[in-house]
């Protein structure tokens, strides 16, 4: 039931930082403006091309978050990439596909995941 | 459109009291009281119906930030004070949330008893393998070789598989979930809630600020991944060889069975009682 994690940061020698998540941290570097977003967000991006994409906005209360980076890590889709004051950012909120992992996953219900009503706009938080 | 979830959740929670809670940030117990929550909604239990209570310890802040009849009780007597409530008001719904310390070491003899008895209480029994709030001493779920303040050159003793020995004690439903998983632990505390006798839901969780740290397992997201990978489904475990399991643990539902439950019984009894005395006096 129990065996240690080997490539866990050793004891006494865990990277500086406030947040305590390390393994997701290169996406931080990652260039923003590689990633590809849909530009006609009205036209399917789908494979079955009768159906429109539904959009979603995940949304986050700061004010709750205490930036555990569980929502960074697990998103599929990476979506979310972690902000400069360690807590979660929405990166590419396009690539949202609604699974709602992070939603359910929050500890601090600092997360919610909203359909958005009119495609291709962006909902207002 | 599907339900919006925190939305849901902000509907339960009690906004006098100070938020964001109390617990380290990526703490199991916020998945677990949201999955709860999300439950209960499901039910269609409304507030007033349903009792929460818990003992002390990481767990037992639990009930303070929900929305219904809650009750902080002593250390490890989260069921006793739960069967003294469903003795008195039956219709009620009790749900019991309790540590793996708080139910098994403090709370031992009154956990096996209860599950014995069968009262129609649902026990919530969140397994993080060491006392949290106390300082990181070992519990006894704490695995054998593990590093606590307490065992400071790795534990000695085998750790109590709680979900087994409600079992064996007599539990009528006894489910395993963890907080990866947290689609299923719905379900499970659904189906914990519905049934009738003693049920237990036995939830392994994370607690990465005193024993993920100690050893070396990594931060929340680490140790969600160590439950996700360790975590067994029943089924899928009876095909697999001891030697697969070795270090893993089952989850999904263990034991769902019949027994007549404690409140049915006492007022069979009581009115078998009341019959006698009537024929008796003259």
């Amino acid at each position: 039931m129990f065996k240690r994690l080997h490539n866990a940061p050793a004891r006494g020698r865990r990277p500086k930082g406030k947040g305590w998540v390390v393994a997701h941290h290169e996406r931080e570097n990652e260039d923003l403006e590689q990633a590809e977003l849909p530009q006609d967000l009205g036209e399917s991006t789908q494979d079955r091309p009768g159906k429109p994409k539904t959009y979603y906005d995940p949304i986050i209360f700061r004010d709750w978050c205490k930036s555990c980076g569980i929502c960074i890590a697990f998103c599929p889709k990476h979506v979310i990439g972690r902000g400069k004051d360690t807590k979660p950012v929405i990166e590419r909120p396009d690539d949202c596909i609604g699974c709602r992992f992070c939603e359910l996953h929050c500890p601090d219900f600092a997360i919610t995941v909203r359909e958005r009503p009119v495609k291709g706009i962006l909902h207002e938080a | 459109m599907p339900k919006e979830v925190t939305k849901l959740i902000h509907k339960y929670l009690r906004h006098d009291k100070k938020f964001p809670h109390v617990w380290c940030p990526g703490c199991g117990n916020g998945i677990i009281l949201g999955a709860l929550i999300r439950a209960i909604d499901d039910l269609g239990l409304q507030k007033d119906e349903i009792v929460l209570a818990s003992g002390i310890g990481c767990s037992g802040r639990m009930p303070v930030y929900v929305d219904f009849n809650t009750l902080h009780t002593t250390h490890g007597r989260a069921l006793t004070f739960s069967t003294g409530i469903k003795m008195v008001n039956p219709d009620l719904t009790v749900i019991a949330v309790m540590g793996d310390g708080d139910a098994t070491a403090i709370g031992g003899n009154h956990f096996i008893h209860a599950a014995r008895r069968n009262v129609n209480l649902t026990a919530l029994v969140i397994n993080n393998q060491i006392y949290g709030m106390t300082g990181g001493q070992h519990s006894p779920a704490t695995p054998y070789d593990a590093l606590s303040t307490t065992s400071h050159y790795g534990h000695i003793e085998q750790p109590f598989p709680i979900a087994e020995l409600a079992v064996t004690a007599g539990a009528c439903f006894v489910a395993r979930g963890t907080v990866y998983h947290v689609k299923l632990l719905e379900s499970l505390i659904k189906k914990a809630v519905k049934k009738r006798g003693f049920s237990i839901v036995e939830v392994m969780s994370n607690c990465h600020i005193q024993f993920g740290r100690r050893n070396q397992l990594g931060g929340p997201v680490e140790m969600l991944k160590w439950l996700r990978s360790h975590a067994v489904r029943v089924d899928k475990a009876r095909e697999m060889s001891a030697q697969d399991m070795a270090g893993k643990f089952t989850i999904g539902v263990l034991a769902d069975r019949e027994y007549p439950s404690y409140v049915e019984e006492y007022e069979r009894v009581r009115k078998k009682a009341r019959d006698s005395a009537h024929k008796e006096s003259p």
